[in-house]
């Protein structure tokens, strides 16, 4: 910081001579008529035209440095900034993303940031150097005719008053007609998405009325922006044109009472017609400050509010695991207040597959995420191999646990990259293992880029299996230990969840794996069920143990085979 | 470029629809004109009352005459505010109605065309063309346009009176007209372009930081902190260098615009200067000169720009009308029905949706008013393309399809629609809350009609846990409403609505065992004296319907009540078997024993209905 500030100070030095070189130009067309025109002398008309034109350059080689300076500073802080927003994003535990959506969180990272950069980079340089530029021609202006001066530079603060004004007016109406665009885009592209539910239903003309009405709205608050633009954003030619007429005005009698020179008199047009633009950014620069403060503000809050996955300082790194997993004494409640899991205690040996089930909501999936450190439990600690998941380096822990979530999110990018997220190092040849595995290669060989076909928002439209499968190879291209499927059949048809059951028993093999669902499809896969109900385990045991017991396993299952008739 | 080029005739033909839209606003074009000429004549006396200020009233001596010319001066100016108002707001309003139906006439396109138009385009591309491509089109063409035409008569303007005061200051002060154009096109041009360039570089930005936040699951599970860090830090990186060069560029621009401003005012000085010690001018037309020349060269700018953008408001203007001149559209002529029964009758239909490929070969089945007919048989049978051609998606190839014994070729498609609906296995839940997405088929339905088809359906319970019951805004817990969930809203989407003529396609396939069995009662009744096609792979929704079609490779190969087909021990059965031990544990095959029982004794339990006529 220090050597920023160092850097500061030139450049204000910088900014202020060239607005003073910057007022110059009005004087030397007053020199040019008074001493060169008026006198008779070519050689002074030759002189201050060169002097205005020279002056010009002159300002402009200094704004350029300043403008650069400025800019690149600016843009190195603010990258530094965004840079550790976004860090401190993606150091969250879960509940700060069930708490904020994903257009609030693009918001702080790009836009503050880039509304940030922009004061710091523009604003705060077009204030100095605007407000500097208004000083200094003042100054020439009132040595020269203290009353005319008076007069001019008054016009000119309510010309930045009615600037900043304006600024502050059409803001709230822009982002009005921002908000009502995105109301559109959402209406044509929903109507798109769904066009066969729209068209299934007969609801085309209905959706039709429903856009119209919308598009008349945006319409009308346009043509309100546009309003306002007009009558503000004009009201330079009324102020500027009242101020000349009362400069041309006293002017002309000055010049009668010998107070004034003509040249004088242009001078001060002159001053009117080039300060129009700075008192113009003058203005809606003022009105930015407040903005660009509190988008500081909203990131200085996100920089320094709580909530990360710590990492304790002596974190220990297991090399290789047995697989061994213990929730001990568990209880969890999340950030919002929904009470998770009370007291839940399980122990899977080195190697055992165990399904989880239970009705929705009863925190069959939150021991997934408390295994997976996306939350902390509250009471109680889980283990691995009989350590403690806390004391163990995050990295540690996630090369040994591989997690498919239940809707696997793709990402943009090639399906050899989608893959090889789960190891950056991996070779072509351990993601097509991975994909053979996962019994997805034939698909992806079929394709006509294979591999490198691009999948994700811009790319192929991959069905819920096929995604299920890409999210599986993802997690065994790194051959974890431990493997944990969250209701890895919950949003496949029949069809698809059959052909998956039949392929995971060969990827689950050698490995400890939860799985979590509310189907009872998998329970083949299991060597032991436990049953949830309302955060708590009710059931445990074989198949068979269950059967016999004839509790909430014995209704769920005869449920389903009686559906299944 | 090679389109650009190729399609030059086409944008001739664009513009001039364009034009037409404007000028449909006639009265508004009008006063655009009017307040053009009077604003620009304001405009370009008041340099000239200036000249006559400095002249006849100072340097003459005639101070008499000043108040009167001042009094002149400000009421050009009174006139050049009020003519700009009117015009920025007029050239405003008739763009913003050339917007509004340009996009008004794509979303009608969208919601007429066929299925084909959707194959052939991607949504965010057909987006796009609602949303930026009109805006483009209404900056460069209809305001951009407007205000050049307005900018130029004052520029023409200035050019004729600086003639006639002084011909030769005239055509100095042109000299640097080709300067400034020469830095307009050179920088400027760039300069735009490189703006642009960042605009999309921090989009890029965003969707890094979308992608990652969406997939938060994932990068956290596989610990790619680090690896998202680096991608975002390059990205970032690339907002800073683009910006960084960026004001390189506007520091070039603006400066050296303004040194060329100053230099065509100081040509004109030094010049005027020299005209008026030799007497061939006077002062105030100086001053005056001046003020014109900054008239004629304010404007150059503008018009590089301009010209600039029209060059890619064009490529948008070829979007939006190669859109709006497709031929892909669902054509709604035809006959009507008043009400119908919901027989349905297919004869001997075939369907290729590509040439030579048949999906459907010699399709004929009859399905008599409230009859509720399973549609089953593996993936790529055919089972959606009947569906399809019921709705009138496609028409087919051969064949007839007939609806209460009329041709669905001649029915009006709306009609056919009112009384035939479709709910597609991909359920799509609309922006808003859950009760806005039922009553999107009957808007004007209250919330206890909607609470009513609910609660008969049984998911009303599952409704009221939502977080805000039925007025749960979707969007917010997409996330967290499994696909069964939203199935079960489209469901009671579909019975809102008094449908003769319903196809479930897949609609239940992802509810779970207990709430499809609930469903499968519920529907029953919901289904009373309506005819229901239940398209489904899950041989347990077929047993409860009055007759099941079995498809393979696009034939009908089986056709019967469940007893019939099991009895008949044919594809179905097999099917049907295979499905049922699927459900089995291995060393639970007593179960198997007693499921085999039950077959038999609901072969003897249902009543018999040999209607055989289709398989």
């Amino acid at each position: 910081m220090a050597g920023n500030l160092l850097l500061l100070l030139p450049l204000i030095v910088l900014v202020l001579l060239a607005a003073y070189v910057g007022s110059l130009p009005p004087v030397f067309v007053r020199y040019s008529i008074d001493r060169g025109v008026a006198a008779g002398s070519l050689s002074n008309v030759l002189l201050y035209t060169a002097l205005l034109v020279g002056s010009t350059a002159a300002a402009g080689t200094l704004n350029f440095i300043v403008r650069y300076v400025s800019a690149k500073y600016a843009q190195e802080v603010v990258h530094k900034i965004r840079l550790e927003a976004f860090e401190a994003v993606l150091r969250k535990y879960m509940g700060f993303f069930d708490r904020s959506s994903v257009g609030q969180l693009i918001s702080r990272i790009t836009n503050d940031s880039e509304r940030v950069a922009d004061f710091l980079s523009n604003r705060l340089r077009m204030i100095t150097y605007a407000a500097s530029l208004l000083a200094f021609s003042a100054y020439n202006m009132f040595s020269l005719d203290p009353s005319l001066a008076a007069v001019t530079v008054g016009v000119m603060g309510a010309a930045v008053v009615v600037y900043a004004r304006f600024s502050m007016i059409i803001r709230p109406i822009y982002e009005m007609a921002r908000q009502q665009l995105g109301v559109l885009a959402s209406l044509v592209s929903s109507d798109l998405v769904g066009i066969k539910t729209v068209k299934g239903l007969n609801i085309t003309t209905s959706e039709f009325r429903r856009f119209e009405l919308e598009n008349d709205k945006f319409m009308d608050i346009n043509v309100r922006a546009a309003k306002v633009r007009a009558v503000y954003g004009n009201s330079t030619i009324l102020i500027f044109g009242t101020a000349s007429t009362l400069v041309l005005f006293y002017g002309a009698f000055a010049v009668q009472n010998g107070i004034l020179t003509v040249g004088g008199l242009t001078m001060f047009l002159t001053y009117i017609a080039t300060l129009s633009r700075p008192i113009n950014m003058l203005g809606m620069s003022i009105a930015d400050i407040q903005r660009a403060l509190a988008s500081a503000k909203r990131l200085f809050e996100l920089l320094e509010s709580g909530e990360n996955v710590l990492e304790k300082p002596n974190a220990i790194t297991l090399e290789k695991v047995q697989g061994s997993i213990e929730f001990r004494g568990v209880s969890f409640t999340y950030p919002s207040g929904k009470k998770a899991l009370k007291n839940v205690t399980i122990h899977v040996k080195p190697g055992e597959k165990v399904l989880i089930v239970g009705p929705p909501g009863s925190g069959k999936s939150t021991l997934l995420k408390l295994l997976m450190r996306f939350y902390d439990p509250n009471e109680g600690a889980i283990l691995i191999d009989g350590v403690d998941i806390r004391d163990l380096k995050l990295s540690s822990l996630r090369r040994h646990v591989g997690y498919v979530p239940q809707e696997p999110f793709i990402f943009s990018g090639s399906i050899a990259e989608n893959i090889a997220l789960g190891n950056p190092n991996a070779s072509l040849e351990n993601i097509v293992k991975a994909a053979k595995i996962a019994k997805i290669h034939e698909f992806i060989a079929s394709l006509p880029k294979g591999y490198e076909t691009l999948v994700g928002e811009r790319g192929l439209n991959l069905s819920g299996g096929q995604r299920q499968r890409i999210a599986i190879a993802r997690a065994l291209v790194r051959d974890p230990k431990i493997l944990l499927l969250d209701d890895p059949v919950a949003n496949l048809d029949a069809e698809t969840e059959k052909a998956l059951i039949e392929d995971l028993r060969d990827i689950l093999k050698g490995r400890t794996v939860i799985i979590v669902s509310q189907r009872l499809s998998l329970v083949t896969l299991a060597d032991r069920i436990v049953v949830m109900d309302d955060g708590q385990i009710i059931e445990e045991g074989t198949h068979d143990e269950l059967m016999r017991r004839r509790g909430m396993y014995y209704r769920l299952y005869t449920s389903m085979v009686r559906s299944g008739e | 470029m090679s389109e650009r080029e190729s399609s030059g005739k086409v944008k001739i033909a664009t513009l001039r629809e364009v034009l037409n839209l404007v000028l449909a606003s006639k009265r508004d074009v009008a006063v655009v004109a009017i307040a053009v000429v009077v604003g620009s004549v304001a405009m370009l006396i008041s340099p000239y009352i200036l000249s006559l200020v400095i002249d006849e009233g100072i340097s003459k001596g005639r101070y008499e005459a000043v108040p009167m010319l001042v009094g002149l001066y400000f009421a050009t100016v009174l006139l050049q505010w009020g003519t700009t108002v009117v015009r920025t707001v007029k050239i405003e309003v008739i763009g913003q109605k050339v917007l509004k139906n340009l996009r008004q006439s794509l979303f009608r396109k969208y919601m007429e065309a066929s299925l084909d138009f959707y194959n052939e385009y991607q949504t965010g591309d057909l987006v796009s063309r609602v949303i930026n491509d009109t805006s483009t089109v209404n900056e460069a063409i209809v305001t951009g346009l407007l205000n050049t035409l307005g900018d130029m008569v004052s520029m023409m303007g200035s050019l004729v009176i600086m003639a006639y005061l002084s011909p030769q200051l005239t055509a100095v002060s042109l000299i640097t007209v080709p300067l400034m154009i020469f830095i307009a096109k050179k920088l400027g041009v760039r300069l735009r372009r490189t703006w642009r360039e960042v605009r999309e570089r921090v989009s890029r930005l965003t969707s890094v930081v979308e992608e990652n936040v969406s997939g938060i699951e994932v990068v956290k599970s596989f610990g790619l902190e680090e690896s998202v860090l680096s991608k975002f830090d390059r990205a970032s990186h690339e907002v800073y260098r683009t910006s960084v060069r960026a004001s390189i560029l506007a520091g070039l621009f603006f400066p050296l615009m303004n040194v060329t401003s100053s230099l065509s005012l100081a040509v004109v000085i030094a010049y005027g200067g020299f005209l008026c010690l030799n007497g061939v001018i006077s002062v105030g037309l100086l001053v005056a000169f001046t003020q014109y020349v900054n008239r004629l060269i304010g404007p150059i700018n503008d018009l590089v720009f301009m010209y600039d953008a029209l060059q890619s408001a064009l490529a948008s203007l070829d979007r939006i009308f190669a859109v709006l001149k497709s031929e892909k559209v669902e054509l709604d002529e035809g006959v009507e029905l008043e009400k119908v029964r919901g027989e349905i009758v297919f004869d001997h239909v075939w369907f290729e949706y590509v040439p030579g490929i048949p999906v459907l070969k010699d399709i004929s089945f009859t399905i008599r008013p409230g009859e509720v007919v399973a549609l089953v048989g593996h993936t790529g049978a055919g089972k959606t393309t009947i569906a399809n051609l019921l709705m009138k998606f496609y028409e087919p190839t051969r064949g007839r399809i007939l609806l209460d014994g009329v041709d669905i070729r001649t029915l009006k498609r709306s009609n056919l629609r009112k009384f035939v609906s479709y709910i597609p296995q991909e359920t799509y839940l609309f922006p808003g809350t859950v009760i806005d997405n039922i009553k999107v088929v009957k808007p004007d339905a209250s919330d206890e009609e909607v609470i009513e088809v609910c609660k008969k359906l049984g998911i009303h319970k599952f409704i009221e846990r939502l977080p805000k019951g039925y007025y749960t805004d979707v969007g917010e817990i997409g996330k967290r409403l499994s696909l069964g969930e939203k199935q079960l809203i489209a469901l009671a989407r579909a019975m809102l609505k008094d449908f003769k003529v319903v196809i479930f396609d897949e609609a239940l396939s992802s509810v779970d065992a207990e709430t499809e069995e609930m469903l499968r009662n519920a529907l029953r009744e919901l289904l009373e004296g309506k005819t229901g096609i239940i398209i489904a792979h899950r041989l347990s929704m077929a047993r409860d319907c009055d007759k099941i079609i079995l498809l393979s490779d696009g034939r009908l190969v089986e056709y019967g009540t469940f007893d019939q087909l099991v009895q008949r021990r044919g594809h179905f059965y097999e099917m049907y078997k295979a499905q049922i031990k699927e459900l089995e544990l291995a060393g639970a095959q007593q179960q198997a024993v007693s499921a085999g029982a039950a077959f038999e004794e609901g072969k003897h339990s249902k009543h018999q209905d040999l209607n055989t006529s289709g398989s």
